[in-house]
């Protein structure tokens, strides 16, 4: 599991996720996603489309990175979800919690809106 | 029906071989991406939470998997000799309540039963025994 952040315009961080989020990924980069996303006040993207597996695991570290964010005033937006990955967030109810976007572009215009 | 069954310790390592075994029975039955989608969520969801739960004491135990396919349906075994456990009876955590009220945990078994199309649970001989069944040909990973 892979984890590279970039920073945009308009203080926006990007993080890119690479690999299977099942428990073994996530163990491998949850600390580093906790730390790029709680403790940057930047409103944060995270680029979904290298991730090919998500379990309820992945699905907590995004729950507890939100309610983070959340606590400071600041929001995460996914964007580029695999179709099967996409379907895990709805069955957990999460697309009603964390704005999900088909593209980059379309994430940073939410980012702004 | 072919299957192929493993004979597994409580550490969370196992999963590697599980996902091994997955993938190797996949091509032989050739699962769909969907398909395997399904039951790689189901084995990490209800093998985690054995290794997690089922032992209040440190030590091992094994714990006994198989899966078995046909045209229809692909099945999954799973005995354990922890503490009796029904996760067909376990509560659904409320997953349209607002961040603030959202439970962390809970999730896995939820997923589980969203996935899977029938399970059953028995207690037999002091073991928990889970069979969960999955329709194949679906386009979704919602039964």
């Amino acid at each position: 599991m892979e984890i590279t952040t970039e920073s945009l315009e308009n203080g926006i961080r990007c993080v890119r996720l690479d690999g299977r989020l099942d428990l073994k990924g996530t163990q491998e980069i949850e600390k580093e996603f906790s730390a790029e996303v709680a403790e940057k006040k930047e409103t944060v993207l995270v680029d979904m489309a290298q991730v090919e597996f998500i379990a309820s695991i992945g699905i907590r570290m995004f729950l507890s990175n939100v309610k983070a964010l959340k606590s400071i005033g600041q929001k995460m937006i996914l964007f580029g979800l695999q179709p099967l990955v996409e379907e895990v967030f709805k069955l957990s109810g999460l697309h009603a919690i964390i704005p999900i976007k088909a593209n980059q572009d379309e994430a940073e215009k939410e980012a702004q809106g | 029906m072919e299957s192929v069954e493993l004979q597994l310790t409580n550490n969370l390592a196992e999963l590697d071989r599980l996902n091994a075994l997955v993938a190797g029975f996949g091509e032989r039955v050739h699962f769909t991406a969907t398909e395997e989608y399904s039951i790689y969520l189901i084995i990490e969801e209800i093998f985690t939470n054995i290794v997690n739960h089922a032992w209040s004491e440190p030590g091992e135990h094994s714990i006994f998997f198989r899966l078995s396919a046909s045209n229809e349906t692909a099945k999954m075994e799973f005995h354990d000799d922890g503490q009796p456990f029904d996760p067909t009876e376990a509560p659904t955590p409320d997953i349209h309540a607002s961040v603030e009220d959202r439970p962390i945990g809970g999730l896995g078994l939820h997923l589980v039963r969203e996935v899977a199309s029938e399970m059953f649970y028995q207690r037999l001989e002091e073991q928990n025994q889970l069979i969960v069944v999955m329709n194949r040909g679906q386009q979704e990973l919602r039964s």
